[in-house]
């Protein structure tokens, strides 16, 4: 039985035939429109086929199957993780262990990211994370911290209100003090990590 | 100036055994699969700065070690049965005298810094040869090399020779091969720095590195983790 393609009216053989969306295209015309996901081996549009780093098509299922958004794409790099690789490489040509690293953060937040670079490289690294408020002055310290940051705070903020979080090794500070009491907020996390505190 | 890249690829071990990366990492993600699915693929993305893309490389080791706490990983050129490459990517064309400049440098490190034993069972495997590389949509990706992720310095020294091989041929006009010519690799390789009149400010620390890394007796047989200053998991 003969058919045509449904793109260039070519005739084709029933051999000939590529089907897509239950429409026959010759071979030319097929390539270029549609292809095969490499894991299901659907037909997929070119314009909707999703491509992994090794340039291999995948439909929108698989590749979202396939993929973990969580893992850092292409991350960006600043000078405290240029310090902190250059220490841990040296270091280790001299056969000692890097002990130093740069703060965790959510790098979402465009000011905690200024926080970590001015903290720059500390002996026990702590997340640092955002609270979402208003106009108040906050900070929330982990179980484990929060003895050695009510001894401190007087220190580099003394109006600021402490409350008690959750988890590890956790420093939550509200919007308002990110944005107006930098200076302090990066001495109290210096302060902070300097303390060897028990997990 | 141009940007490099790489895919790096390790082996997994869970108490000291074998294990296949697919059970722990999915296929896409940039700690992800090599085609076998065994093998865990480290896409760090690209930089101009062999330094900068050192440390996204820490970055996503660090995320495949939290993931998975209870990992070793292995780097080299055959490890487990399994060949393992460190493909060293470019935004550059293959134009053949930056190929041969790659064969010449990365591979007289090689010589230097790499097991033998691992270098040749790889290349029996048909993977590792002289001069392998791939066109792709971005420049090019030369597949010679082993997995370099034994420890962070390795990791800079090489995609710092990497950065400047292309750099002596694109910039300084440099014949890699007539300067090596019989120079036994550690020679060719301490003399480097005086051959190249380009050395971009992100290649010092490299340059640097790689004169003590030189001297130093590398054991290929180990976790790469706590070379990277992970914990291992208790």
């Amino acid at each position: 039985m003969k058919m045509s393609c449904s793109n260039c009216n070519e005739t084709l053989s029933e051999d000939e035939v590529r089907w897509a969306f239950d429409e026959p295209y010759c071979d030319e015309c097929f390539d270029h429109r549609y292809t095969h996901c490499t894991n299901c081996d659907s037909v997929i549009s070119n314009d909707y086929a999703r491509y992994n780093r090794n340039d291999e098509a995948y439909c929108d299922e698989c590749f979202c199957e396939e993929d973990d958004p969580d893992c850092p794409d292409n991350p960006d790099v600043d000078e405290v993780d240029r310090e902190h690789i250059i220490n841990l490489s040296r270091n280790w040509l001299k056969g000692e262990i890097e002990t130093k690293r740069p703060i965790y953060i959510n790098n979402k937040d465009y000011l905690l990211k200024s926080i970590r670079e001015k903290v720059g490289l500390v002996e026990d690294p702590i997340y640092v994370f955002g609270l979402k408020d208003k106009d108040e002055h906050l900070i929330s310290a982990s179980p484990n911290l929060i003895e050695d940051i009510q001894e401190i705070i007087p220190f580099y903020l003394p109006c600021v209100k402490v409350l008690e979080g959750y988890g590890i090794n956790r420093l939550g500070i509200s919007h308002s003090l990110r944005k107006s009491n930098l200076k302090e907020v990066v001495d109290l996390i210096k302060a902070l990590t300097s303390i060897k505190v028990p997990a | 100036m141009f940007t490099i890249g790489c895919d790096p690829e390790l082996i997994c071990h869970r108490n000291g055994r074998f294990v296949p990366a697919s059970d722990y990492f999915k296929a896409n993600s940039s700690f992800g699969l090599d085609g076998c699915e065994v093998t865990a693929e480290i896409r760090p993305g690209y930089s101009e700065s062999p330094v900068d893309l050192t440390a996204k490389i820490f970055q996503i080791l660090e995320y495949g070690h939290e993931k998975a706490p209870d990992l070793e990983f292995y780097a080299g050129h055959y490890v487990n049965d399994y060949a393992i490459g460190g493909h060293t990517h470019f935004s550059v064309s293959p134009a053949s005298e930056v190929i041969s400049a790659l064969d010449v440098v990365l591979g007289s490190l090689s010589d230097c810094i790499d097991p033998r034993d691992q270098r040749l069972k790889r290349e029996r495997t048909g993977y590792g040869k002289r001069g392998a590389y791939r066109t792709k949509g971005y420049g090019f990706e030369y597949r010679t090399p082993g997995s370099f992720l034994l420890c962070p310095s390795v990791t800079l020294v090489h995609l710092t020779l990497a950065k400047l091989a292309v750099v002596g041929v694109k910039e300084d006009g440099l014949n890699f091969v007539e300067l090596k010519k019989r120079q036994r690799s550690v020679y060719f390789l301490k003399n480097l720095k005086h051959f190249l009149h380009t050395i971009p400010d992100d290649c010092r620390e490299g340059l640097k590195e790689l004169d003590i890394l030189l001297n130093k007796k590398l054991d290929w047989n180990q976790d790469i983790l706590p070379n990277w200053g992970f914990e291992r998991a208790a």
